[in-house]
């Protein structure tokens, strides 16, 4: 029977709470690689935050609301031959904002007939379906609330997504991709447009183009019937903050999203990375296990509203 | 469909390319405005609403008395009058 134990980070201590349960080591490591598997494929957007380094893991599970500060642009700096003339003072103007940080979780079960005979014959025929299911309602559920936020106010405060955050730059696409009429390049310049008029998307490589499934397939069609060489999704990577086209899972058909992937623009705080650990037995014949996470993806926007985010619809 | 004014928050570029910056007043309908495109995004322009005054006329019965008021203050002030001739 497992308890819960907290390390000093204020996280749970699995290697602790994995000592005396029912489960033995090897189909811990078994039930791991599945889970980390499944996560991976899923939460592209919390992998893309972990490659372009923008993740927070300083949060514990006691944090339940994270507070970052909204900055203003300081005035120019000073060009003179001499050096002496000194330059305006630029006091730096902050406002607060925060956001609360929810904990996912999803729970399933395993009966004690299947863990006694891995555990005696020392096979490896645990059934991995449920944590694999579990894990992927996590992980659907996080990046749920990373496009539309959690949708409940604590202290006052809420988590938006990237679609409805305040200040994410809106676009309307020409007419729907694959109807005949459709423009895919014009409105991805568009959003292009739109984040770089707020000053950002400037860098080369710096952007994530997410689009959401129903266009999936259409962005493989080649872009010109007279060149003929390229797809729509190779040609969208060759714009020049474009790195790549990812799929946008949880997106609703014909909607794409623009993210540059930069610390004023999109910070991920981690209180608890995706994990699973077993309840306290209550029944001899059933153990219960619970995956769980607990983060939260902020989408900023500076202080006079600008975002490095662009929420294009109608494609 | 009547279109009301809003307040963007972000900026808008619409289909045909059009880009309004945020903070700029777009005309929409009730339906565009509720679209998910625009959430957190928008702030209604309220108009300005007609404030009706009534102006009540003074009623009968005070005029009336207002009236009689005024005569008995004439009636009050006649007898001073004369007593001052009677001075004189």
């Amino acid at each position: 029977m497992s308890k819960f134990i907290y390390n000093e980070q204020g996280k749970l201590d699995l290697a602790q709470m994995r000592t005396n349960s029912t489960l033995p080591t090897d189909a811990y490591k078994y039930y791991d690689d599945k889970l980390v598997k499944v996560a991976k494929q899923e939460l592209r957007i919390v992998q893309d935050c972990v490659e372009a380094g923008l993740v927070d893991n300083s949060l514990n599970l006691g944090d339940t609301i994270v507070s970052y500060d909204k900055l203003a642009d300081m005035s120019e700096a000073e060009a003179s031959m001499d050096g002496i003339t000194r330059s305006q003072n630029g006091a730096l103007t902050f406002n607060q904002a925060g956001v609360p940080v929810p904990v996912y979780r999803k729970d399933f079960e395993l009966d004690q007939r299947r863990i006694q005979a891995v555990i005696n014959r020392g096979s490896m025929s645990l059934p991995s379906t449920g944590l694999e299911l579990a894990t992927r309602k996590v992980a659907e559920k996080i990046n749920a609330v990373c496009w539309d936020g959690f949708g409940k106010t604590v202290d006052g405060m809420s988590l938006n997504g990237l679609r409805n955050a305040s200040g994410v730059n809106a676009v309307s696409a020409t007419a729907s991709w694959g109807g005949g009429s459709e423009t895919p390049l014009s409105d991805i310049e568009s959003m292009i447009q739109a984040i770089q008029t707020d000053g950002y998307g400037f860098t080369e490589n710096s952007c994530v183009l997410y689009v959401s499934p129903d266009n999936w397939a259409f962005i493989d069609n080649d872009y010109s019937t007279a060149k003929g060489e390229k797809t729509y999704k190779q040609r969208f990577e060759s714009y020049s903050p474009i790195r790549k086209v990812e799929l946008g899972s949880g997106l609703s058909d014909g909607e794409c999203i623009l993210v540059e992937m930069r610390s004023d623009v999109l910070e991920l705080k981690v209180a608890q990375d995706i994990t699973f650990y077993e309840l306290p037995q209550v029944d001899p014949m059933l153990s219960q296990f619970s995956v769980i996470g607990s983060m939260a993806l902020i989408v900023k926007s500076d202080f006079d509203g600008k975002s490095g985010v662009a929420y294009l619809t109608g494609a | 469909m009547t279109k009301y004014k809003y307040i963007l928050q972000s900026s808008y570029t619409d289909g045909e390319g059009e880009y309004f910056p945020s903070k700029s007043v777009i005309e929409l309908t009730e339906e565009q405005a509720n679209s998910r495109l625009f959430e957190n995004k928008l702030i209604k322009v309220e108009e300005p609403k007609q404030i009706e005054i009534e102006i009540k006329q003074p009623k009968q019965k005070e005029e009336t008395e207002a009236e009689t008021e005024v005569k008995t203050e004439v009636k009050t002030e006649k007898p001073k009058k004369s007593k001052k001739k009677k001075d004189k």
